[in-house]
């Protein structure tokens, strides 16, 4: 049989590399994503090791801020009298105090932002260390060679003078000289570059844009008061580093101070982690993705087999009656399927790698940029891929294979046994059962109120896929009438919906509902991609929806200045100059950053472990000046220890007004007392507990706000007041916005997020449409005598070729339709299930579905387009000799 | 019956009726060197108006390919194929499909009707390619001779095969061609349905002075012809008019 199998391969390979198209495909996006993922880590891993290369132990603080949203928790500071201190400990070679600032605001001589934080990577500021053996920048000299160790030894940096990473350097054009102004606490400063620096052998720091400043200035721009973030050690030669550990630990040991000390390598190993998590999501997502090409792909191939299989019959049949046994077929079909996926599989791990550098130019497009560095192929990365890519191509062909062995030898010999008809009431009761099981899940996810409304509307919606999957095949008939009538060819006209009109539109409509399950197995890959960007598209624009409608009803103010981006940048100075405006009637600063909190008394005995949530430093006196939003208790007299939480934070931790907080910062820990309850729409979504800024100026080191807001005096002119704002935002990197700015401003994040997810279904969808052009190619051959008939009796090619293409047309457009109609009822019942948690808008994005129908009734004309030329290709003669 | 021995000019011997379709000197060679199958090796013959045409000879005589070259299904390799005052020869292939469309009618052995389309959908399939009015009384009336009225809503799996063949005759039939070309329309058939189908041909010609160019092996089928052309090796050896079964049958033994 293998023989046999080799041949069968050979004798179809047209077929089957139409087929083995969705595997490579979806094969290679699969190990796109490992590329990408592994080498994310492999760069981060690297990076960590060289950074701790010479740090034998780590010296920090004990008391824990958690991080929320994936950020990663923060520590408070150590006082920098503890730097001597370790020195002196038994066994300290020397010690570092070490200071990192996260995004720094860093404009060009003309006060332009240099770069956006909003996507891109993290501008960061670091320490030029002093210390020689811990040192990991290498200042670059003259000759473009990084300098020794001990020619960098006594180099310092001077006041308002900085490093700039070479990578960051050369991209922004920097020379020695080159003048910037860098956003301190109490207002810019000029600074000039002083060098390239090398981060040991790499030109940068992972792609993060990084600025070397000396220690005083560093303290200052850190507004951590005279701390470290922690002091990293080197141990006397000849001691281990768990040694040198225990020796500083045994030496604060009696100290009151709250110090934790760890190994260099546990250091390491936690960076390295934490980034980890980080990217987590993004490796998750990108999975995600791969995931959703591989099922799109796995429905092609399925249904290839199953055409391939069917054409395929009367051989069986033949070999069947010469008396091959039924297993003797079954295992000849499945060695081809295996040979076939080990082959596209094979390719698909080839052209993943190549399909990773194009990820990361587009991720890189997206400002999503990734550290540059050779891709990191791993060999198991190459084994799943394979494993996958072929298990998936036999299983698909285990179900066509069992078929064909199950063919009758008399199927041979005669003509009807090939259109024998399946019974159609299996497949039947199948679609009403899990409708009716979609339709009970929905309902009752929706109306129960106990239990996760999401998690069960996502099971809901995934009954709702298998109840698509059978009932596709009964939608096929009166989708192709209704798709194929002349009302619809009207609108279908720039896509050849003339021919509604015409005898080839009548054959393309036949010809497309002749074999309702191999079309509904066809559009199913497209209803599957198209469903997901529909989805998005509703989702996306009921977000923005709701924010804008939240905006509108509780924001009132007339100006928001703020970064483009996420980071703090108005200054207290800034601050300050703002509020005294005497065009102002009232203002505040908006500060916020992650804090820790216990309720409960466990909670508060181990605040270190205890969760995070988000916070806000407002101005409690004129606050609801601006937020129109509805609470309960007294939002303006919250005072130094008054705390005002959301409805949603203060149901599900059961807080009521007179409940105890304890709050800490990094500056300090307060117990608050709960003065308010606010009933959603915080001014920033997700901010669950508010307190005034008295009290978070003292318990926060940070006190750059991330936005001041401004309400006019009456009868201010708004132009001019915006004049004035812009003339005092001016060189401080901030931007004034008013209400529809603010909003169009959050619309553009969601739509960039948006425009990356549509770039990674497009993948989902380009399958379906190879999908198209298979199963179009594969049913060509298999009508080559009617073609040669229909070509005999006066059908031009062109004529053909319009049949053709139209019948691919009303394919897309009804796996668009269904997708379309399953992607936005998905989106609104998931919309319905998170009601609760303030998403209270429903958007259809109505522009954004119209584009995706015209997209893929064009793609159906691109699918159709090879296929249409294979026709016209076909030899009449052939087709109607008898001889 | 005549037997004329004389293949230079067969077709002179009708010389007075309208010439509906001629071959002049065409040769089709199959291959090149020494594998080169010469099909057909200079033929020329002429076909008249409302004349029924039976092309007769043994397997692999090339009466097929006449059929083909003659109704533009396959291009000469050499000399001329005129249908009516068109010499096909020269057309481009859209010129070509539109002859097939407008002036000429085909059966064809089997899979004469596409399965997706019902038997009247099929008869009125070339007028719906060529986008124009279909004659519905002449349509009516052939379905009624043909006897398929009440089987127009049926697909052609639930036609028998005689039903079938009845169905491509009166597709081939509808628009009134110019010729109609017939590729063993009965070599499918039983001999009660075969009967039936040639008993129309022959009243199409006699009635509507349909012109019919038929290739067969069947020597009764043939006997329906007003004319058999006789074809060896590529070449014409002979033809007769008025034949009957039993002549047509003796000739055919002694080519061997």
């Amino acid at each position: 049989m293998l023989r046999l199998t080799l041949k069968n391969i050979w004798a179809y390979k047209t077929r089957l590399l139409l087929s083995m198209t969705s595997i490579v495909l979806g094969v290679s996006f699969l190990m796109g994503t490992f590329v990408i993922s592994a080498t994310l880590n492999k760069t981060f891993d690297d990076l960590f090791a060289s950074v701790f290369k010479s740090t034998d132990a780590v010296v920090r603080s004990g008391d824990v801020i958690k991080g929320t949203f994936g950020e990663t928790d923060e520590r408070a500071g150590l006082d920098k009298s503890i730097l001597q201190q370790v020195k002196a400990v038994d066994g300290v070679k020397s010690a570092e105090g070490e200071i990192q600032v996260f995004n720094p605001i860093i404009l060009d001589d003309k006060g332009d932002r240099l770069f956006n934080s909003a996507g891109g990577a993290p501008v960061l500021g670091f320490k030029w260390g002093t210390d020689d053996i811990l040192k990991v920048w290498r200042l670059v000299g003259e000759d473009d060679k990084s300098l020794t160790a001990e020619q960098t030894a006594n180099i310092e940096i001077a006041d308002n003078t900085v490093f700039v990473d070479k990578a960051t350097f050369d991209s922004k054009n920097f020379k020695i000289g080159t003048k910037l102004s860098i956003i301190f606490p109490d207002g810019p400063k000029e600074f000039s570059v002083a060098g390239a620096v090398r981060f040991g052998e790499a030109d940068g720091a992972a792609g993060a844009p990084s600025f070397l400043f000396n220690e005083e200035q560093i303290t200052e721009l850190a507004q951590r008061g005279n701390t470290y973030d922690a002091i990293s050690v080197v141990a006397e030669d000849g001691l281990s580093q768990k040694e040198v550990v225990e020796k500083i630990k045994i030496a604060f040991a009696d100290s009151d101070l709250n110090i934790k000390v760890i190994t260099g390598d546990a250091a390491a190993k936690e960076n390295q982690d934490t980034i980890k998590e980080a990217l987590s999501f993004f490796n998750i997502a990108l999975s995600a993705f791969a995931a959703i090409a591989f099922v799109v792909a796995i429905v092609i191939i399925i249904n290839s087999f199953a055409i391939i299989l069917a054409q395929r019959q009367r051989e069986y049949a033949l070999l069947r009656a010469v008396g091959a046994k039924a297993s003797q077929i079954r295992r000849s079909v499945i060695l081809e399927s295996l040979v076939v996926g080990l082959v596209a599989s094979a390719t698909g791990v080839a052209t993943g790698i190549g399909l990773a550098v194009l990820i990361k130019s587009a991720l890189a497009a997206f400002g999503l940029d990734l550290p540059d560095g050779p891709l990191e192929v791993q060999t198991s990365s190459i084994v799943v891929c394979l494993v996958l890519g072929t298990l998936a191509t036999v299983l698909s062909a285990f179900i066509p294979a069992f078929i064909s062995s199950r063919i009758p030898p008399i199927a041979a010999l005669s003509e009807a046994a090939f259109e024998k008809k399946k019974k159609w009431w299996p497949r039947a009761t199948l679609a009403t059962i899990s409708g009716i099981i979609f339709v009970t899940i929905i309902t009752l996810a929706l109306t129960d109120s106990t239990g996760s409304k999401i998690r069960d509307t996502s099971i809901g919606l995934g009954a709702g896929f298998m109840f698509l999957i059978f009932v596709i095949p009964f939608l096929v008939k009166p989708f192709t009438l209704l798709i194929g009538s002349r009302v619809a060819g009207v609108f279908l006209l720039p896509f050849g919906g003339r021919h509604a009109f015409s005898v080839t539109g009548m054959i393309a409509k036949r010809n497309n509902s002749r074999n309702p399950r191999r079309t509904s197995r066809t559009a199913l890959a497209l209803v599957i991609g198209v469903a997901l960007v529909s989805f998005v598209t509703v989702f996306a624009a009921s977000v923005n929806k709701t924010v804008d409608v939240t905006l509108k009803k509780n924001f009132v103010g007339d100006f928001i200045v703020s970064s483009d981006g996420i980071e703090p940048i108005v200054t207290p100075q800034l601050c300050e100059q703002i509020v005294a405006q005497d065009f102002v009637q009232a203002s505040t600063c908006l500060k916020s950053r992650s804090a820790s909190f216990a309720i409960t008394e466990q909670d508060r005995s181990d605040l270190n472990n205890a969760n995070g949530a988000y916070i806000s430093g407002f101005n409690s006196k004129t606050i609801t000046e601006f937020y129109a939003t509805p609470f309960r208790g007294d939002l303006n007299n919250l005072g130094a220890d008054g705390v005002a939480v959301t409805k949603q934070f203060a149901e599900s931790k059961d807080l009521e007004l007179g409940s105890k907080i304890l709050i800490r910062l990094d500056a300090g820990q307060r117990d608050f007392t709960v003065k308010a309850i606010v009933d959603g729409g915080i001014p920033i979504d997700f901010i669950e507990m508010m307190i005034d800024n008295s009290a978070y100026d003292e318990l926060s080191t940070i006190k750059t706000a991330t936005s001041a807001i401004v309400l006019l005096e009456d009868g201010i002119n708004t132009n001019v007041a915006r004049t004035d704002l812009e003339e005092l935002t001016r060189g401080t990197g901030a931007s004034v916005n008013d209400q529809k700015a603010l909003r169009d401003q959050n619309a553009a994040q969601i739509n960039q997020l948006l425009s990356l997810i549509y770039a990674l279904l497009g993948l989902a969808i380009v399958i379906a449409s190879i999908g198209i052009v298979n199963t179009m190619s594969l049913s060509i051959l298999e009508r080559t005598r009617e073609l040669g008939l229909l070509r005999a009796v006066g059908m031009s090619k062109r004529q053909v070729r319009n049949s053709i293409r139209f019948e691919s047309v009303i394919t897309a457009v009804m796996g668009t339709a269904i997708g379309i109609v399953f992607g936005v009822s998905g989106a609104y019942f998931l919309i319905q299930a998170l009601k609760q948690d303030g998403l209270d808008q429903f958007a259809t994005g109505g522009t954004s579905l119209i584009a995706i129908v015209a997209l893929s009734a064009f793609i159906g004309v691109l699918a159709g387009a090879w296929p249409a030329w294979r026709a016209t290709k076909i030899d009449i003669l052939k087709a109607v000799s008898t001889e | 019956m005549t037997i004329t021995s004389d293949t230079s000019n067969p077709a002179a011997s009708n010389s007075s009726s309208k010439v509906a379709a001629k071959a002049v000197h065409v040769t089709k060679t199959y291959g090149s060197g020494e594998a080169q199958v010469n099909a057909l090796d200079d033929v020329t013959i002429d076909f008249h108006h409302g004349e029924f045409t039976a092309i007769m000879g043994p397997s692999g005589s090339g009466k097929s390919t006449l059929l083909h070259c003659i109704a533009g299904l396959d291009r000469a390799s050499g000399g001329e194929v005129w249908i009516g005052e068109t010499d096909i020869t020269r057309l481009s292939e859209k010129k070509l499909t539109l002859v097939r469309r407008e002036r000429i009618g085909f059966i064809f052995q089997s899979f004469n009707l596409l399965p997706t389309l019902s038997a009247k959908e099929n008869i009125e399939l070339p007028q719906k390619l060529a986008k124009g009015k279909s004659d519905k009384a002449f349509t009516e009336k052939i379905v009624n001779i043909l006897g398929i009225k009440d089987r127009l809503s049926h697909k052609p799996s639930e036609l028998s095969g005689g039903q079938q063949q009845r169905v491509a005759v009166a597709r081939a039939l509808a628009r009134q061609p110019e010729i109609v070309f017939a590729d063993e329309p009965t070599g499918n058939l039983d001999s009660k349905s075969g009967t039936e189908v040639l008993k129309f041909m022959r009243n199409a010609v006699d009635e509507f002075k349909q012109t019919i160019i038929m290739v067969t092996h069947d020597a009764t089928a043939a006997a329906y012809a007003d004319r058999v052309v006789f074809l060896k090796d590529g070449k014409i050896v002979n033809e007769m008019r008025e034949p009957d079964a039993s002549s047509i049958l003796d000739y055919i033994k002694s080519l061997g």
